[in-house]
């Protein structure tokens, strides 16, 4: 028996060892103590004062049947009781039909019996059915737990991926950038004169590679749900301030003016992601610079107290090419250009606008173009809601 | 007697040889520092406790660990906890960023975004 047990539970299924191990344990203490108790004390020592202790010897094997069962469902106790209740009820009718005198009691308990012997066999069925269904519900529970957990795992290694592979690329720009503003900056001797603009021209070309790896990097986050934001009580004149002055220069190769129309009043302090801000700023103004050959782009900061008390409004209006109903309704989509930028071979992969509106919309902000047409110039227009 | 240096000391922990190099000669450009260069977050250690460096230039992906674990050090060493840190890396990894915030850090920019010399011109900021 004990035998017979011991292979059941090496034979038996990963979650099946356990129940089976603790029935195992039960009966090894329980046959070990009858053994000792009850035969060999007995037989060889003449000490047979535990023998009527034999009942509680077999306590062992009980309970550790008992927790395996109400524990681990071994032997599945519902189907088990159900079939016991029912066989009880049957014998029961049986021996009623077995005991019945007269002929028509005999039918009568006869009936009774065949009745509930089919419920009785319909319920166990039914039972059955349920136990199963339950035990597949079990397994498949599992399994989505299994491939949840597996998800998530990817889900990480995609965005550790996408870090990593951001750095790889990033490595050869600074490079690039570092040596090349070395150079400009007159780290390596003066530079001639000639060498400049080709110099300035490769800076330049890197600055544009380093602005996509990061707006790809972005717009990856942004598709997987993995873009965090960085909050900050700023002034918003500072990141304006900081944008211009680094496009200043750029600007005035294309002999464009950025014109910043400081706020009359003091404005509240506005609570965004300052790197994110300031990459909605650049990609405006620097949208406008490349779209524009002549005249100025124009920011100004400002509230209207009266029509729009929740929010702070940022305007860019712009001297350029300006833009019709169709580029309109296209310019925030990713990876379109409005047609002056085909026919002007502007570079870009036109993920600007596209990034700096879903960077507007986490700030809870709005953000909307204006052209009256083809040669009128455009404005943007942000609405960031103040704390 | 002898001239007492102004020279800040700049610990650099940097594993990209060219990169290394090119804030190395900008440090050493101006003028103003003493460079000290290293590979791994461990040397890197080894380096900040016998030179006591005025300033650390940390990346986060070092081979043997990692500029996180070199923070980490760095807070277990009394005599070199204090040292401010800027992390320069090329690595936008918010949980990282996140770390490297509760470990101290003064700043965690991303290298592309920073000519050599802006990055110099943050580290004496600090230091003035």
């Amino acid at each position: 028996g004990i035998v017979l047990l011991f292979r059941k539970t090496l034979k038996a299924a990963p979650e099946q060892k356990t129940p089976f191990r603790f029935v195992l344990v039960g009966t090894i203490i329980t046959y070990s103590l009858l053994f000792t108790f009850n035969l060999v004390l007995p037989a060889f020592f003449n000490n047979a004062r535990f023998v009527p202790l034999a009942p509680i010897f077999s306590l062992p094997f009980i309970v550790f049947t008992a927790y395996s069962i109400l524990r681990y469902n071994l032997l599945n106790i519902k189907i088990i009781t159900t079939e016991i209740l029912t066989f009880i009820l049957a014998i029961v009718m049986l021996f009623e039909v077995l005991l019945a005198k007269e002929l028509g009691v005999l039918v009568f308990r006869v009936s009774i019996f065949l009745l509930v012997l089919s419920f009785g066999i319909l319920l166990i069925r039914s039972v059955r059915r349920e136990v199963e269904q339950r035990e597949e519900l079990e397994v498949l529970t599992k399994k989505i737990a299994l491939a949840n957990s597996k998800l998530k795992r990817l889900d990480a290694a995609k965005s550790e991926f996408l870090s990593i592979a951001s750095h790889q690329l990033r490595t050869p720009l600074t490079a690039v950038k570092g040596y090349v503003s070395m150079m400009l900056e007159g780290t390596y001797g003066v530079v001639a004169k000639k060498l400049q603009r080709p110099l300035t021209n490769v800076y330049d070309s890197n600055e544009r590679l380093i602005r996509l790896v990061n707006d790809l990097l972005s717009l990856s986050r942004m598709e997987s749900g993995k873009m965090e934001m960085d909050w900050e009580t700023v002034k918003i004149q500072d990141i304006i301030e900081s944008v211009i002055q680094e496009l200043n220069i750029k600007a005035a190769q294309k002999n464009l003016k950025l014109i910043y129309q400081k706020p009359k009043i003091t404005l509240p302090l506005v609570k965004v992601d300052r790197a994110k801000m300031r990459n909605v700023v650049l990609n405006i103004i620097d949208n406008a610079i490349k779209y524009t050959n002549t005249g100025s782009i124009t920011t100004s900061i400002s509230l209207e107290p009266e029509k729009n008390p929740q929010n702070l409004i940022l305007r860019f209006k712009d001297t350029g090419e300006g833009m019709n109903k169709e580029e309109l309704e296209k310019l925030f989509q990713s990876f379109t250009r409005g047609s002056a930028g085909v026919k002007n071979f502007t570079e870009g992969a036109g993920l600007g606008l596209y990034i700096a509106k879903q960077f507007v919309e986490m700030h809870n902000g709005t953000i909307r173009a204006e052209s009256e047409g083809k040669g009128k110039g455009s404005s943007f227009l942000i609405q960031l809601p103040l704390t | 007697m002898a001239e007492k240096t102004s020279k800040k000391k700049i610990l650099i922990v940097e594993d990209e040889a060219l990169l290394a190099e090119m804030y190395e000669q900008g440090f050493v450009q101006d003028g103003g520092f003493t460079v000290f260069s290293t590979v791994t977050a461990e040397e890197g250690i080894e380096i900040a406790k016998k030179e006591r460096p005025d300033f650390i230039l940390l990346d986060i992906l070092l081979p043997k660990g990692d500029g996180i674990q070199f923070l980490e050090m760095q807070k277990e060493e009394k005599e070199i906890a204090e040292i401010p840190v800027l992390v320069a890396s090329n690595f936008d990894h918010p949980p990282t960023k996140k770390r490297a915030d509760e470990l101290g850090v003064l700043d965690y920019i991303i290298k592309t975004e920073y000519t050599p010399q802006q990055i110099i011109d943050l580290v004496k900021e600090h230091l003035s």
